[in-house]
């Protein structure tokens, strides 16, 4: 028997995420963007352009920028995506004051995190990581408790008690995998929120050290030595680079859709 | 004497998309004070029916055909019943009168007609401080403030317990019989819509028709005697209610406060009530899916509530349950042949691998699904399809206690006919013992062997399925029964909340016997006669409800 491809009614889980999110065009182009961002540093470098290039040296700064914003949004996306779950599994009083200490703190003008330490305790990479991770934290908890209250507590996981099936069973079997995805989709923009934050730490000058290039130290050197032409690309690549991060989330909320009962 | 001529008339009405042929050569006539219900499955077009009859089309949808309506006089009132967000109630209200004073007097008759308590405090509020049973009695009473000759009403007060959904369309009919208006209700059967109409059309594959003979309903077999296997002793369940993070008081939630029954070897036992009452909660605790039951479960003489989870889940293969929304009850990500098989494979490990591929394939052929479905997932499942799946896993391991908890709720006439049939073919074959948690009075009637009636936790009556059929004596259950039969509940206003169940008995606010003791003393359950016990301070007083 053919498992026919578009047929609606056979089509697995895993297809059907894949099928929702190729149809949301804008996130397969934020996929290409992404990609093509990443890749042109090494590309320019390759053709070797005259070094001291605005242009080349924002293009330079592409993957630095990028890896940068995805370690700290992971890391925050971690963190973030425990702190819910450990809430929702607490229950009761303790995921309430889990939840008002999140919300309290991403009230907080976080962003600033990142500058504060860097003005501080002197500028370094790791301690630019861990900041700007931490600022996206609290947004990234309140993200993961809202999902995984909703599709934590399904009905199945009381039938697969009821079908004999040990709690660890449930939650390995059943509900960790089926949460995965709409968790992605939850914490998915904690990558631009790092970013961001990242950027303007380096805009104001007390971002990546010295010998590191990123979009965010481009603009401010460029805004230090008033030169506009040299704001240009490195600002349009940040917000390239934004717009895709944030076209990709849509994609990927598209692809886990809340289920009808 | 001959008929009055039809308020509303459609002759060879057909609606169509371009896509598709939504009703076909229709032909309807309301006459004044007639009460007429469509029914039909879901996606059958009655929304479109009723649109087309009062002239509102949407865009890409043509009709054909001559519709005949009263001039301008002609009420829809569209499925949900929306409220316009923004504005309060009497500012509504005098959109539809046209002038504030007649539309506060005229909101306050209606709202107090359709027994909304303090209705001239509420025309301040905005729709969402509305608690959902007043919102509906606010579109209705706005819709008939309106005086219409023909209203059309799409699956109205659906959502709300059966007793006060079948009060309000009781109200409804009583209205357009005073009033000589012609009024149409459309809806599931299972909404109700059927109750309190004069003639009833049921729209099906483009047709509308009358509705087809009803078979024999289904019915239990007789009681089975015998010690009981199933004996429940004291339950209660209880829900902890934190305060805030700055220490507000801590609360409790009584969700079932002392309920003892017994259920013997191939019997039935059906627990009735409304949303809240705690019939859902009470079944899930028996099979210990609860935390916080406290009291004694006794399976074959054994606490379940007592022994080792290990332990329990040795015993669990015995022990089966059917949850209401039969699809979500499945994990979206596997196919319905795998979970069965991993019920069985939990519960039943003795038996082996290529075996238990037969088991499954025989569970659900014998629950009514092809070989096929296996490989399905949920989502690829129509409801009944669903519900047949949850009973293949629930009836795979051959349990010997099944407790139901509105398992067929969300399905349509046939398909529940055909699973209630099936579950007693079960019961014949196997003497499965059976807990079926309703708010069908009638399904309760016929099923059960036993039925207790349940409000705000506590079992307020207690007989044989045929005893309390004909001879209730709680106004409470009598309000059930009316519902069931699409008759007019004695019971006004809605269910109390959980956390505000009045002092005494908790059906007094409701209560058409209710008096000042009622508020004092909570009713204990007394004997009405061997095996019909009956918690109400009246039950002697006269059946006039």
């Amino acid at each position: 028997m053919d498992a026919g491809r578009f047929d609606p009614v056979m089509e697995t889980p895993a297809q059907a995420a894949r099928r929702r999110f190729a149809a949301h065009r804008p996130a397969v182009h934020g996929v290409g963007a992404l990609a093509v961002l990443a890749l042109l540093g090494f590309v320019e470098s390759m053709l070797a352009g005259p070094s001291g290039d605005p242009v080349v040296r924002a293009l330079d700064a592409g993957h630095t920028t990028l890896a940068l914003a995805l370690v700290g949004g992971t890391l925050a996306a971690l963190v973030g995506a425990g702190w819910g779950a450990l809430a929702v599994a607490a229950g009761g009083r303790l995921e309430r004051r889990l939840t008002q200490a999140a919300r309290g703190l991403a009230a907080l003008p976080l962003a600033l995190l990142p500058v504060l330490a860097g003005g501080l305790l002197g500028r370094g990479v790791d301690l630019l990581i861990l900041t700007v991770a931490a600022a996206a934290v609290p947004a990234a908890a309140l993200a993961a408790r809202a999902t995984l209250r909703a599709r934590a507590r399904r009905e199945y996981a009381m039938a697969a008690r009821a079908a004999g099936l040990t709690p660890a069973m449930v939650l390995w079997r059943h509900t960790i995998p089926t949460v995965a995805g709409p968790l992605l989709a939850a914490v998915w923009p904690v990558l631009a929120r790092a970013l961001a934050v990242e950027s303007f730490a380096g805009a104001v000058g007390l971002g990546a050290p010295t010998p590191v290039d990123t979009w965010g130290t481009l603009i401010g050197e460029a805004l230090a030595a008033q030169a506009p032409m040299g704001l240009l690309a490195p600002a349009l690549l940040l917000a390239a680079a934004l717009a895709a991060l944030n076209a990709v989330g849509d994609g990927v909320a598209a692809a886990f859709p809340e289920e009808r009962p | 004497m001959s008929a009055p001529e039809p308020l509303l008339q459609a002759e060879g009405l057909a609606i169509h998309s371009a896509a598709a042929i939504i009703v076909r050569d229709a032909h309807i006539a309301v006459r004044p004070a007639e009460v007429l219900a469509i029914t039909g499955a879901d996606g059958a077009g009655k929304s479109l029916l009723l649109r087309a009859l009062a002239g509102l089309m949407p865009d890409g949808v043509r009709m054909e055909g001559g519709v005949t309506r009263p001039e301008g006089r002609v009420v829809l009132l569209p499925q949900g019943g929306p409220l316009t967000p923004h504005q309060t109630l009497a500012a509504q209200f005098a959109e539809v009168t046209g002038t504030q004073v007649t539309g506060a007097r005229e909101a306050v008759r209606w709202l107090e007609r359709l027994h909304v308590p303090q209705a001239a405090r509420r025309l301040e509020l905005y729709p969402h401080q509305l608690s959902e049973g007043v919102r509906w009695r606010a579109a209705l009473a706005l819709a008939l403030a309106a005086e219409p000759k023909v209203l059309l009403a799409d699956a109205p007060a659906a959502g709300l317990d059966p007793t006060v959904r079948a009060r309000l369309l009781a109200q409804l009919a009583e209205w357009a019989r005073e009033t000589g208006a012609a009024l149409v209700l459309a809806g599931h059967t299972r909404d109700g819509v059927a109750g309190p109409a004069d003639r009833l059309l049921v729209l099906e594959n483009g047709r509308l028709n009358p509705p087809p003979e009803a078979a024999e309903p289904v019915a239990a077999g007789p009681a089975p005697g015998g010690a009981p296997v199933l004996s429940v002793r004291d339950l209660r369940v209880t829900f902890p209610l934190g305060g805030g993070l700055f220490g507000g008081r801590a609360s409790t939630l009584v969700a079932v406060d002392g309920v003892s029954f017994d259920v013997a070897a191939g019997e039935t036992v059906a627990l009735l009530g409304e949303s809240g009452s705690g019939k859902s909660v009470l079944a899930r605790a028996i099979l210990r899916l609860l935390p916080g039951a406290t009291g004694r479960v006794l399976w074959l003489g054994r606490d379940l509530l007592a022994m080792g989870e290990e332990e329990l889940r040795h015993r669990r293969h015995a022990l089966q349950a059917l949850f209401p929304h039969p699809r979500a009850t499945f994990d979206p990500r596997h196919t319905i042949g795998a979970q069965v098989a991993e019920a069985l494979a939990a519960l039943a490990p003795e038996v082996e691998e290529d075996k238990r591929r037969a088991r499954v394939a025989e569970a659900l052929a014998d629950a009514g699904l092809p070989a096929a479905a296996a490989d399905r997932y949920p989502a690829g499942l129509t409801d009944g399809e669903a519900a047949r799946a949850g009973f293949a896993r629930a009836l795979a391991p051959a349990p010997r206690l099944l407790v139901c908890d509105e398992p067929l709720a969300t399905l349509d006439a046939t398909d529940r006919e055909e699973l209630l049939a099936h579950l007693l073919h079960h019961q014949r074959a196997d003497g499965l013992s059976i807990v079926f948690a309703t708010e069908d009075a009638d399904a309760a009637c016929r099923i059960g062997h036993r039925v207790l009636v349940l409000l705000a936790g506590r079992v307020v009556e207690e007989a044989p399925a045929g005893v309390l059929a004909h001879d209730a004596r709680h106004p409470y259950t009598r309000g059930l029964l009316a519902a069931a039969e699409g008759g007019r509940p004695a019971l006004a206003g809605d269910p109390p909340p959980a956390l505000r169940v009045p002092t005494g008995c908790p059906a007094r606010l409701r209560c058409p016997r209710a008096r000042d003791h009622c508020a004092q003393e909570a009713p204990h359950l007394e004997t009405v006669r061997p095996g019909h016990r009956v918690a109400c301070h009246y039950w002697d007083a006269a059946n006039e409800d």
